[in-house]
């Protein structure tokens, strides 16, 4: 926290902005992009998401009013932009219930940098079978190691919420892998 | 990694197999996404993406430039003081030669005059008014022809004059020269 109190305040200065930016960007990249990149899928549409992030990150740092963590902050920005992408491109990968999943995993397949086996995709099978609040809560908590707190300003949505939301996907997934195993 | 102990990995959470965090050391990123999601990256991604990104940048943050060297608040009101000056010089410059071109119909006579040549009478007569066009005219007339003209005899006679003296010098030195020659001598 105090890192990035520190961070905050030299990327404020005009005259340390650039470096801090730099130290930024050695902190967050990664993480930021594994958050991108599973909600967009491919590597190379995670690449573009990612530099629009920071890109509107450096523009907004000025204005960044510190009513939440810096981390936060950056997270909420590269979610919205990830949305904005799959809007703007129409694709479909975050697909509802209702809605067939075939895309999901044909966009998967078709990225060079998926290299998953049998059980991986079957994982993505049943995430992709989860509603997109659901999805989202799941890939949040558990592979962006984020709390119900960060994740609640992030979508917006009450911390009770997510955690019901969260319990209920986690037991969705064990019987799903149970299923699984048992059919194999 | 086998399927079922990557099945306990995903599932197991409580026993603290968490999926970036195993015995509360933070796993590498790119490490458990292949393992569990994968999802893989280029070689050297996250280098080539961070030059990317620098590159990418506006540019908001350079420094103010500086104007001859000085800043800004130094170099504008030297700037305005040196145009201030140049301006008042270029006034009153403009109001000397103003002043050097009021003709009036006794000045024009006397700038003509300066003038001097015949050659530029048809010129001059341009400068001046028609109503003081007569008096120019006879003014000239006087002046130039007249007044020349007698200037011009003046200095005939005074050439004559001139070399009656020369003569009269001219025996005496002869005079002189056959006296040294003829009786001294």
């Amino acid at each position: 926290m105090n890192k990035d109190i520190d961070l905050i305040k030299r990327l404020k200065d005009p005259k340390q902005k650039d470096k801090a930016f730099s130290d930024l960007l050695d902190l967050y990249q990664e993480r930021l992009y594994w958050h991108i990149r599973k909600i967009v899928l491919t590597h190379d549409n995670a690449n573009d998401v990612l530099q629009n992030t920071f890109i509107r990150i450096f523009k907004g740092i000025k204005n960044f009013q510190e009513k939440s963590t810096l981390h936060t902050w950056m997270y909420r920005i590269a979610y919205n932009e990830s949305i904005r992408f799959l809007e703007n491109n129409k694709i479909k990968t975050l697909v509802s219930l209702e809605q067939d999943n075939n895309s999901y995993i044909n966009n998967l397949k078709q990225d060079e940098y998926f290299n998953g086996d049998e059980i991986q995709l079957k994982l993505h099978q049943i995430l992709s079978r989860l509603s997109d609040n659901q999805k989202r809560v799941f890939q949040m908590k558990y592979f962006d190691d984020l709390s119900f707190r960060e994740i609640s300003e992030i979508l917006d949505i009450s911390e009770n919420t997510l955690k019901s939301s969260y319990y209920s996907v986690v037991k969705t997934i064990e019987e799903k892998i149970h299923q699984e195993e048992i059919i194999t | 990694m086998g399927k079922s102990k990557k099945d306990n990995k995903i599932i197991n959470e409580q026993s603290g197999n968490h999926f970036l965090k195993e015995d509360g050391l933070k796993k590498d990123l790119a490490q458990e996404h292949k393992e569990f999601l994968g999802l893989d990256v280029p070689a050297n991604y996250f280098s080539k993406s961070k030059e990317n990104i620098l590159k990418s940048l506006p540019m908001e943050n350079k420094q103010k430039r500086t104007v001859f060297g000085l800043r800004p608040f130094i170099a504008y009101p030297i700037a305005a003081s040196i145009l201030l000056l140049v301006a008042i010089t270029f006034w009153f410059q403009n109001n000397s030669n103003q002043n050097n071109f009021q003709v009036t119909d006794v000045d024009a006579i006397e700038t003509i005059k300066d003038i001097g040549s015949t050659d530029d009478f048809l010129v001059s007569s341009l400068l001046i008014d028609d109503s003081e066009l007569d008096q120019y005219i006879d003014g000239y007339i006087l002046n130039e022809i007249i007044v020349e003209a007698e200037l011009s005899e003046q200095q005939l006679e005074n050439i004559f004059i001139n070399s009656l003296f020369v003569e009269d010098s001219l025996i005496n030195s002869y005079i002189d020269n056959n006296l040294i020659e003829n009786v001294i001598l």
